[in-house]
Order: C-alpha cells, then sequence, then structure tokens
C-alpha cells in the first residue's frame, strides 16, 4: 500500500541483527532454505548517524516522554530492483509532523548510508520503502532506525536478514476473484479487479481462483473503512467477511495475491460497500409496539388527563342539570358519558390488536397457506409481522435494484457497442487522406430505446417500494405516527364537536398499523415462490454468449467487450438457470421483461390494491368510531 | 252489533315468506340453494391442478374441510374459534343491551349474530362443497367437462390442467411469439444499421454517407419504432403470466380463508367480503372467462362447436362472430427464420398480437371485475372504492 506521506526510495541491503530487536525479527515469507538467513545476530554496536546524532542532540534535552517508535513487520524478502515497505508506528506524546529514518547498509567492509525524513499521520502510523538489487544487497546486513522528533525522541532498531530474489522468482500473475456469496444462499456475484460491488448486512464469502494454477496458496488483506483488519495466508482462497453490522456507507477493500514458491505475487483489489438500498433503517428503531411500557409511557397520561377532564366536565354539566332544571343537559351528559365508555371500549380492543399483531406467527400463516418459506429464505418460522414486512420490503427492493443494475450495465455496454467506429484509411493523397468509417455494432441501437424505457419504469418501481417502506417505518414502527395519532384521536372522539375528527385519526391510526403489515406480511409470504417457482422462459435460437463474443472479436478485433458476460452469473444464479443459451445481452432482452414484470406485479399492482383495501376499511372504521374519512381523495392520491 | 272480521289466511308461502326477516331468508336461500349444488353428481375436477399448483388449491379446499386436514392446514379450526369468539361477544353486548334497555344496540348484537352465522355458513359449506363449483361449473354449460383448448399446436383438455394452466400456456404461447417479432426487428437492423454508419472520406471529407440514403433510414427507424412498440406488450404479456400463477396459488390458499375469518368480526366485514368476492372473482371467474372468451376453445360438442380455420364463424360465438374469424385466420403462432424479415409484416403481426394480448384478458379481467363488485356487497362489504381504483388504473 502506498504511503500517503512522502518517503525516499534508496538502495540498500544486507543483513543485521540485534539481539535487543531479536524477537521482532518476524518472518513474513518463511522457507526451509532461506532460515539460515533469517538468525539474528547481536548487534555489535548502536550506530547513530550524523543528522540522526544532531537531531538527537537537539530534541533530547526536551522531555523523555517519547517511546521508541516501533517498527511493524519486516518483509524478509524483496525482488531485484523493486521496493519493499517498511511500516512503523509511535506511541506517546510525539510530534505528528515528522520522523525522521535511517538505514545503513554493510556489506563486509563497505557500508551505505541513507536516510530522509517521514510524516506521521494522523493515526501515528507511516512507513517508507527501501529498494534493493541482488548484486547490491544480497548478503548484506541492513540497520535501520526511526526517530521521532519532538520532546525527546527515541530510536528505534531493526535487525534482521534482507534477502534478495531475482525478479523471476515472483509470481506474475494475479489471482482472480471467483465470487462473492452472502452465506444465507441468497445471490452472488463475480467480480473483476478494482471493480466495486454492494453488499448488505450479511456474511460474506469471497473466493478466489488461480487463473494460472501456479500459487501455493492465498496472501489475503482486508481493510475496513480503510483500517486494516486482517491478513493471512489461505489455502483454500476462501475468505470471509462479516457484514452483518454495518451501516451505509461501510466499505470493505480486499487485496489478494498469489504465492508461489514462498514468493508473493501482485496484488489485486475490489472495493465492497454497503449501498443505500442495502442500508436499511435499524431493525431496533423499526419495531413494533409490543412492549406494554410504550403504550403506558406514551399513550396513557394522555388519556388519563384527557379523561379526567372530560369526566369532570361531564359530571359539572349533570350536576347543572340537576340543579337548574336542564332535562336537555342531562341527556347530553349521558350522551357524552356512553361516547366516554365507547372510547375507553375502543382503547382495549386497539390494546387488544396490538397484542395479537404482536404475537401474530407470519411462519406459520405461511405453512398454512401452503408455503415452505424457509425454501425461499424471505420470512422465517417465529417473524412478527412487522419483521415479515421488512423483510419481504427488503427483499423486493433488492430484486428491483438488481434489475436497475443491470439495465444500467447494459445501457452502458450497448453504448460502447454501439458507438464503436473504425476508420480505415485508404492512403494519404496529396491533401489530406481518404479512407472509410463504420460502426460495425451499430445494430444495437434497436435495443437502445427499450433499454431506456425499461430503466425509467423499473426506477419508478424502485421508487414506489421505498416509499412503501417509508411508509411503514412512519406509520406503523413504535418511533412512528401510531403513538402519536390514536391517543390524541380517542380523547378528541370523547369532545362532541371533535368526534368526527377524533374517530378518523383513531381509524387511520389502527388502519395503517394492523392492517398494512399485515398485508405486506402477505405479499413477503406469496411473492417469493413466484420466483423460486417459475419456469424460466425457454428461449431457443439466440446465440451463446460466446459465440457472441467470438463475432465480436472477429468485427473488432479486440477482446474488451468479451468481459461483460460474466454479469449473467448473477441473474443464472438467482433463476436457477444454467443455460449458457440464455444470453443475457445482445437480441435477449426476455429476462430483462420478465423482470420488470416481476417488479411491476411486487412494486405497483398488488401494493396499490392492498392500500385501496386498507382506505376502505379506515373509512368503514371511521364511520363506526364517529368520524369520516374522505377515502375518495386518498384513493386519488393512491 | 258484532264487527264482522275477516282474518287473511297467512298459510300461503308467499305470505309465509314476507313474514319472515331479510335476514333469515336470505340465510335460509342461501341453504337451499347450497343444498341443490350439493346433489349435483360427482364433477370432473382438475387432478392435476394437484401436481401444477404445486398442491396449493386442493390442498388448501382440504385443509378448510377438517380439522387438522393435511400436515399444516388449521384454517378450519382458526375460523371455528373466531366464530364462537364472535358469538362470545354478540352474547355479551346483547346482555348488556337488555340490562341498559339499549334497543338499537340488542338490533346490532342481533344482526350481528346474523352475520357471524352467515359467515359460518359459508365455512362450511365451502368446506364440504369446494368440489360442487367445478361441477356447477361443467354443469351449468359454460365449460363442460372435456372442453379443450389448443396450446403450442396441441389440443389440451381445460379441466384436466385447469383453466389457469392452460391460460398461463396460452400467455407463454404469445410471450415467444413476441420474442420471435423482436428477433425479426432486430435481425431487420442488424445490418441495415452499421450499413447506415458507414461514411466514405475523400481528402478528409465527407464524401457520402449512407444514413443520406432515406429509404436506408426510413428502414433503421422502423426497426426502431417496432422494437419499442415490442417492449410494452412483452411486459405485460410477462406481467399477465405471472398474475395467473399469483392467483392460481394463493386465491384459495391463502385470500379466501383469510377473507372469511375476517368477515367474521364486524369491523373487518368490508375488507373480508372484498377478499372472499376477490379470490372467487380471480381464481373462478377470470380464468374461465378467458378461456370463454378465447376462439381456441372446443367444446366437446362437435355438432355445434367447430372450430375451423377457414372463414366460417362458428354459430355458439355469435356475438363475437367478426374476432373469431380474424383472430381464427392469423397465421400460426412460429416465426419462420428461414424467411427474411421484413418490417411490415412484422408490423401487422405485431397489431394483430396486441389486440388478442390485450383484449380477451381485459374482458375477462372486466367479468372479474363486474362479479366483484357485485358479490362484495352481498357479502357485506363495499367495493365502491376498489372500482374506482381500478378504473383509473386501466
Amino acid at each position: 500500500m502506498e504511503n500517503k506521506n512522502s518517503k525516499k526510495e534508496i538502495c540498500r541491503c544486507g543483513n543485521f541483527s540485534s539481539a535487543r530487536h531479536a524477537k521482532q525479527n518476524r518472518a513474513v515469507f518463511p522457507s526451509s532454505s532461506e532460515k539460515s538467513f533469517v538468525n539474528a545476530e547481536p548487534a555489535a554496536s548502536m550506530h547513530a548517524f550524523i543528522f540522526a546524532a544532531l537531531a538527537l542532540l537537539v530534541f533530547s534535552s526536551f522531555s523523555f516522554a517519547l517511546d521508541a517508535p516501533h517498527l511493524k513487520e519486516w518483509p524478509q524478502i524483496a525482488y531485484d530492483n523493486a521496493p519493499f515497505e517498511i511500516s512503523f508506528s509511535s506511541e506517546g506524546d510525539v510530534d505528528a509532523v515528522s520522523h525522521l529514518y535511517a538505514i545503513e547498509i554493510k556489506k563486509g567492509a563497505d557500508i551505505e548510508k541513507d536516510g530522509g525524513t517521514v510524516s506521521l499521520g494522523a493515526d501515528k502510523e507511516s512507513s517508507f520503502r527501501i529498494q534493493c538489487t541482488i548484486a547490491k544487497c544480497r548478503g548484506a546486513s541492513v540497520s535501520v532506525y526511526v526517530f521521532a522528533l519532538g520532546s525527546g525522541g527515541g530510536i528505534s532498531e531493526k535487525p534482521g536478514t534482507f534477502y534478495v530474489r531475482p525478479q523471476a522468482d515472483r509470481p506474475k500473475y494475479k489471482p482472480e476473484f471467483d465470487s462473492i456469496s452472502p452465506d444465507d444462499g441468497s445471490l452472488s456475484a463475480s467480480l473483476r479487479e478494482n471493480s466495486v460491488a454492494g453488499i448488505g448486512n450479511k456474511k460474506y464469502t469471497l473466493k478466489f481462483k488461480d487463473p494460472q494454477g501456479e500459487f501455493a496458496n492465498f496472501n489475503i488483506t482486508i481493510y475496513k473503512d480503510g483500517k486494516f483488519v486482517s491478513t493471512d495466508f489461505y489455502p483454500s482462497a476462501t475468505v470471509s467477511i462479516d457484514c452483518s453490522g454495518c451501516k451505509e456507507g461501510t466499505s470493505f477493500q480486499v487485496q489478494a495475491s498469489g504465492i508461489k514458491n514462498s514468493a508473493q505475487g501482485p496484488s489485486m483489489a475490489v472495493q465492497l460497500f454497503t449501498p443505500l438500498s442495502s442500508g436499511l433503517p435499524d431493525p431496533a428503531k423499526a419495531a413494533p409496539i409490543c412492549d406494554p411500557k410504550n403504550l403506558q409511557e406514551s399513550w396513557l397520561p394522555v388519556m388519563a388527563a384527557g379523561f379526567m377532564a372530560l369526566i369532570i366536565i361531564i359530571a359539572l354539566a349533570y350536576t347543572l342539570s340537576e340543579s337548574l332544571s336542564l332535562p336537555r343537559l342531562g341527556v347530553w351528559a349521558k350522551t357524552e358519558i356512553t361516547q366516554l365508555i365507547i372510547s375507553a371500549l375502543i382503547f382495549a380492543l386497539i390494546a387488544w390488536l396490538i397484542g395479537v399483531q404482536c404475537s401474530f406467527d407470519a411462519g406459520a400463516l405461511a405453512k398454512m397457506a401452503g408455503v415452505e418459506t424457509a425454501k425461499y429464505g424471505v420470512v422465517n418460522d417465529g417473524d412478527t409481522m412487522m419483521s415479515a414486512s421488512l423483510k419481504g420490503l427488503e427483499w423486493s427492493i433488492q430484486q428491483t435494484h438488481i434489475t436497475t443494475a443491470f439495465i444500467r450495465r447494459e445501457l452502458g455496454v450497448l453504448s460502447m457497442r454501439a458507438t464503436y467506429n473504425k476508420y480505415v484509411p485508404d492512403g494519404a493523397g496529396i491533401i489530406g487522406s481518404g479512407g472509410f468509417s463504420v460502426s460495425p455494432l451499430s445494430g444495437d441501437w434497436t435495443m437502445s430505446g427499450n433499454l431506456n424505457m425499461l430503466l425509467n419504469v423499473n426506477t419508478t418501481f424502485l421508487l414506489s417500494l421505498l416509499f412503501q417502506l417509508f411508509s411503514l417505518l412512519l406509520f406503523s414502527t413504535k418511533s412512528g405516527l401510531f403513538l402519536f395519532l390514536v391517543p390524541i384521536g380517542l380523547v378528541m372522539r370523547s369532545i362532541p364537536f371533535l368526534r368526527e375528527a377524533g374517530g378518523g385519526l383513531v381509524a387511520i391510526g389502527v388502519g395503517f398499523y394492523i392492517l398494512y403489515p399485515m398485508f405486506l406480511a402477505i405479499i413477503a409470504i406469496t411473492l417469493p415462490p413466484l420466483y423460486a417457482g417459475h419456469d424460466a422462459i425457454n428461449v431457443t435460437g439466440f446465440p451463446s454468449a460466446q459465440a457472441i463474443a467470438e463475432n465480436e472479436r472477429t468485427i473488432t478485433g479486440t477482446d474488451i467487450f468479451s468481459y461483460w458476460f460474466d454479469l449473467p452469473d448473477l441473474y443464472k444464479r438467482a433463476k436457477g438457470a444454467q443455460d449458457t443459451n440464455k444470453t443475457f445481452y445482445t437480441i435477449n432482452l426476455s429476462p430483462l421483461y420478465e423482470m420488470s414484470a416481476y417488479n411491476f406485479i411486487r412494486a405497483l399492482l398488488i401494493p396499490s390494491a392492498g392500500l385501496v383495501v386498507i382506505v376502505s376499511f379506515v373509512r368503514d372504521l371511521a364511520a363506526i368510531f364517529g368520524g369520516e374519512v374522505d377515502a375518495s381523495r386518498l384513493i386519488g392520491m393512491v | 252489533m258484532m264487527k264482522k272480521t275477516t282474518h287473511k289466511n297467512n298459510s300461503s308461502l308467499p305470505s309465509l315468506m314476507k313474514n319472515i326477516s331479510h335476514a333469515k331468508g336470505a340465510a335460509f336461500l342461501v341453504i337451499a340453494f347450497l343444498i341443490i349444488l350439493q346433489t349435483i353428481s360427482a364433477a370432473d375436477y382438475p387432478y392435476s391442478w394437484d401436481k401444477q399448483h404445486q398442491g396449493t388449491i386442493l390442498s388448501g379446499l382440504q385443509y378448510f374441510k377438517a380439522p387438522g386436514g393435511g400436515s399444516q392446514g388449521s384454517w378450519y379450526l382458526l375460523s371455528i374459534y373466531a366464530i364462537m369468539v364472535c358469538l362470545l361477544a354478540n352474547a355479551l353486548v346483547y346482555v348488556a343491551a337488555k340490562v341498559f334497555n339499549s334497543q338499537s344496540t340488542m338490533r346490532f348484537a342481533i344482526s350481528e349474530f346474523y352475520n357471524v352465522s352467515a359467515s359460518a355458513i359459508m365455512i362450511f359449506l365451502l368446506a364440504g362443497m369446494g368440489m360442487s363449483v367445478f361441477a356447477f361449473l361443467q354443469g351449468s354449460g359454460f365449460l363442460p367437462a372435456g372442453t379443450s383448448s389448443k396450446c403450442y399446436g396441441a389440443q389440451v383438455d381445460v379441466w384436466k390442467m385447469g383453466p389457469p394452466a392452460i391460460v398461463q400456456c396460452k400467455i407463454q404461447e404469445k410471450i415467444e411469439y413476441v420474442e420471435g417479432l423482436y428477433s425479426q426487428a432486430y435481425k431487420l437492423n442488424e445490418d441495415n444499421e452499421p450499413l447506415s454508419s458507414l461514411c466514405i472520406y475523400i481528402m478528409s471529407v465527407q464524401a457520402y454517407c449512407w444514413d443520406w440514403d432515406v429509404s436506408l433510414h426510413a428502414t433503421v427507424e422502423k426497426a426502431h419504432l417496432l422494437a419499442n412498440k415490442i417492449m410494452p406488450i412483452a411486459i405485460n404479456l410477462h406481467a399477465q403470466y405471472m398474475f395467473v400463477s399469483y392467483i392460481a396459488n394463493n386465491m384459495l390458499s391463502l385470500f379466501l380463508p383469510i377473507g372469511l375469518i375476517l368477515r367474521i368480526f364486524p369491523i373487518l366485514r368490508g375488507i373480508g367480503s372484498i377478499m372472499i368476492a376477490i379470490a372467487i372473482a380471480f381464481f373462478f371467474v377470470f380464468p374461465i372467462t378467458f378461456l370463454i372468451l378465447d376462439p381456441d376453445t372446443v367444446r366437446p360438442n362437435p355438432a355445434d362447436l367447430i372450430q375451423t380455420h377457414d372463414n366460417n364463424f362458428s354459430p355458439c360465438y355469435s356475438s363475437f362472430s367478426g374476432m373469431v374469424t380474424a383472430i381464427s385466420q392469423k397465421p400460426p403462432n412460429v416465426i419462420d427464420g428461414t424467411v427474411p424479415p421484413d418490417a411490415s409484416q412484422v408490423g401487422k403481426e405485431l397489431a394483430s398480437l396486441q389486440a388478442e394480448a390485450f383484449l380477451i384478458p381485459l374482458a375477462a379481467l372486466t367479468a372479474s371485475l363486474i362479479f366483484i363488485s357485485s358479490a362484495t356487497p352481498i357479502l357485506g362489504g363495499d367495493a365502491g372504492e376498489l372500482m374506482r381504483f381500478v378504473a383509473k388504473v386501466i
């Protein structure tokens, strides 16, 4: 990894040793033949260079609070004329601006010295590089010193043997990523070097492959949000990444390099990140109102205060009616006390409905409907209505997002292919040249309009699903409107001139809290089997991906387009189709039509019909509660 | 003088009916109708539906039939519990009404009792007489046993496969046909557009571009237009396919039981009624109407129904004679890959397919919606909002 700070590459090499720092001498790539080179020898003396000594004199008068910088992993093997990195960290009250490093290379009677400055990063770590040739460095001893500038200063020493190997020993090839798969068995994807993939809050398994079959094992380094996490050797080329607690924007960088004959080859890297669509709200915040304390803390005080006030008013009114002989006032008081009792009964009913919803088992409902939820991985046994609805929405959003990602990618590929232009000059004339230009793949413009339309509609579907998610969070969670609407509505309902408004509020709160998650849970139960059980459309007569790639090579003379045909892996795994003839790209857009139709059903058709039913229920319920909700306007909005 | 009084003879049937309240009368009529339905002899029901739809349809009925029917079903028990709870609540309300001498509350409790009874009758009859629906449909002559429909060139028995499966097959046939049309449109453009991009330069000056040829440019744009027209049809057909799958798998096994249970409770009666109506409409009415309207459907009486591919229309579809003629004269749904594509021919095929792909499903949907709007009030709900929503969407 490049050091962000300044560093100086020098050519020094040799062997050196220091008994005091022998334990720091850890081999990175040990092999049996090289172990003899690794043994540390006690340092005869500690050498200080001129500028380092001056620095020491200058700064040693200050406090001695600094610790010696700690040198990290010491790369025992370097390659002929290739840079290798030495990293260090500093503890204590260091001057974060700069450190000095000095290197002494001794080979026989020859001593070479060099050094430079290096800035310490905010994380109190830094690194610098040195470079050696076989001629100079094989068999030499090297001493490395790092000084921390500031009050005081510490001197570090790194003994060790430095072994330089020819470049030819170094593996030339980089590993390739094979696949990244969530551990829950859902979709997987293949990645290429420097590509970026979106991941979600799950555990993933990354697999690599050896393109040339030459690696004995792999060295894989993982960084999270730019910070080093781990590095290790993996003989099976498989590593796990846990993103189950990832927040939005969390990124992973995975570097992999192959090991051959104990020599490490060049590395490649991929980036993984959690995009917005996977960064769904924290499930703890999206929890239903199942804890009785939620009602006790938010509802009871409001309702108790409201009801007490109303009882007092009604009692006063009744007293006045008796004392002043106002029978109409007495009738009014009796009517209002009846309504108050009804409001209390409505509260009891709502509390019961909340209890039913919280104890509702979506998995059991699915079983009663004959759906094997374990097979599809969306709704599980024991899921409540709220968790089932959230899972269903997350699944739908993921599927729709994949569709839009496919389409965007296809549009990009299409643009590249269709705009590929060749100019063939036909000799040079006296004034300018002649020739002809052609776009041999421009026939793909036929699909351009289709894909643009598909992208537009699928983006609409995705937005619709996000709307449903936010509606669910708005109405149906403990941080939503339900805890606000219902108690206010019940109190308002008990007030004569606010009865209709209160009834309407209660009906809206109950309808969207009880029915809306239930409806989404039904969608989560009923839709996944359609994907898994749906027979993949058997499309025949279209060329295979390999045939298309070969055709492109013939026409364009390049392989730049053959890269794109790995994409169908994601779709094939999602659909369970293994037929390579189901070419995703070029000519056959049927899979995209199919996916768009699915998205239409789950994002627009069924949810809209459900919302209409819920609004009808709200209207009827409001009428029962004494209110009125203009359902037609709500339907118009839907 | 004694007044002569005459006593009306109230023993006749019409007067007897007048003395029975509407709710009781309706209940008696429903029971009588269903008893008559029960007497219909064994019907030819789709045995392969079990496999086709993973057992959800027949299993759904079986689950409702007996307590613990099937390894997973318990809708019957759940509905019994719901009925008991509601009856208990009604009883409490009635007692309270008696205590407080509230006539309106007593009337409410009585009406709720009738409604719960009606729901209970529906549940019991559904569990006991599910198969009779198929018998009724076959005996009524809409789709008698032995009716077949053509799909992929073969006549398929409607009741052996099941109407939803036949509908799916026909939609799949259209999907493949549309894909063939798309392939034709692509091939139309495959060589023309690269040719139109060819330009010749002389002394670095553009001398001639084939795009300047108006006819070539028109051919290219025609291909683009055809492809753009095909896309909404393709998505529509895929959506129809999936919709039929959805209704076949979920209407009887989920929507209908949930609707019946919700109907038991007063505040959820409206939703329950809508769900029952939707389940029955989309499971029975939609696919059967689709098949009835489809000209490839052949009934088993060859003397009345001879479906030919000449210009003679069948007398039994007299109200659709023109359409039957046109559709029956449509070329087979096979794209001949050896014939070079022709833009005008592709356009004609697309136009005829558009009519067939949209019209018949739309008519079937309309019939289903009419059923929903008629049945929902009978069941105790209101489908007005749903109808307004559908009208706006369509």
